[in-house]
């Protein structure tokens, strides 16, 4: 179960990750000025950074069968 | 108009001697109610936070607590590059005044990329309107570019001060024509044979 969890984390990770990097692509390749685009890219950057680590720390620390389980006993 | 912050713009196809005059970005209440509902949704998230554990005891031991946390984080890491999305699809649409023309870049999504330039020597009529109370209030609204070319209408949407704008292009506008009509004069004069304007 933790493995399938596992996986199906990642591919969401890496979702979310590419979409980030598009959104850095383009404040630094279409703003008008290079000290905004550099503003903006740093601001959106150092929030997500921090958003996703701390994602990762609180997904490393949970067990998907415990939670499962107790979710099942709670439908029944 | 506010001073503008034009030293050191650049754009796609900028001319090297060209000079940009405004750059003029959409109002700040356009762009806050487009990011009004990601802001609203983020207020709810951390609002939960607070309200949830507090309603139901339960969620905050064990697991449960791990796994609350967990979703929260991962509703605002999903809110935070949504409501950055949603910003690059407004704050990138961007009307440039230059010296020589206006150029209008519209992003719309990620993908799609819209710029269309008009010179002034095409601009027969310009207009603004503003309606509504609350672009009434804070002053902004819609500049229309009637032009000569193709495209038959140039639109500024949602900006600030139309009034201002629409007297800045009349006037870089009628600029331009005298230009047009001396540079015109001059040829005339250039090539003037024996006989003509006697």
């Amino acid at each position: 179960m933790n493995e399938i969890m596992n996986l199906l984390y990642l591919v969401v990770v890496l979702g979310i990750t590419g979409v980030s990097l598009f959104v850095v692509y383009h404040i630094l390749r279409y703003s008008l000025s290079r000290k905004k685009a550099i503003e903006g890219a740093v601001l959106f950057i150092s929030v997500f950074l921090f958003l996703l680590f701390t994602n990762m720390i609180l997904f490393s620390q949970l067990d998907w069968r415990s939670i499962l389980g107790t979710a099942a006993n709670t439908t029944l | 108009m506010k001073p503008t912050e034009t030293k050191n713009i650049t754009f796609p196809g900028k001319h090297d001697r060209e000079t940009v005059i405004a750059v003029i970005h959409r109002h700040w209440f356009d762009m806050f109610s487009h990011l009004l509902t990601g802001i609203l949704m983020g207020m709810v998230l951390l609002g939960s936070l607070a309200v949830l554990p507090a309603l139901y005891p339960d969620i905050a031991a064990g697991q449960h607590a791990a796994f609350f946390f967990f979703m929260e984080n991962t509703f605002l890491l999903f809110l935070w590059v949504y409501l950055f999305l949603i910003w690059i699809d407004v704050y990138f649409d961007v009307w440039i005044i230059t010296d020589e023309r206006i150029v209008n870049i519209e992003q719309k999504g990620l993908f799609v990329r819209h710029i269309s330039e008009l010179r002034f020597s095409q601009v027969q009529d310009v207009t603004s309107e503003v309606e509504g109370i609350i672009p009434s209030i804070l002053d902004y609204g819609e500049v229309f570019v009637q032009t000569a070319g193709e495209q038959t209408r140039f639109i500024f949407r949602n900006v600030p001060n139309p009034i201002g704008i629409k007297d800045l292009v009349m006037r870089l506008a009628s600029d331009a024509r005298e230009d047009d009509i001396e540079e015109a004069v001059k040829l005339l004069h250039e090539t003037k044979r024996p006989g003509m304007f006697s």
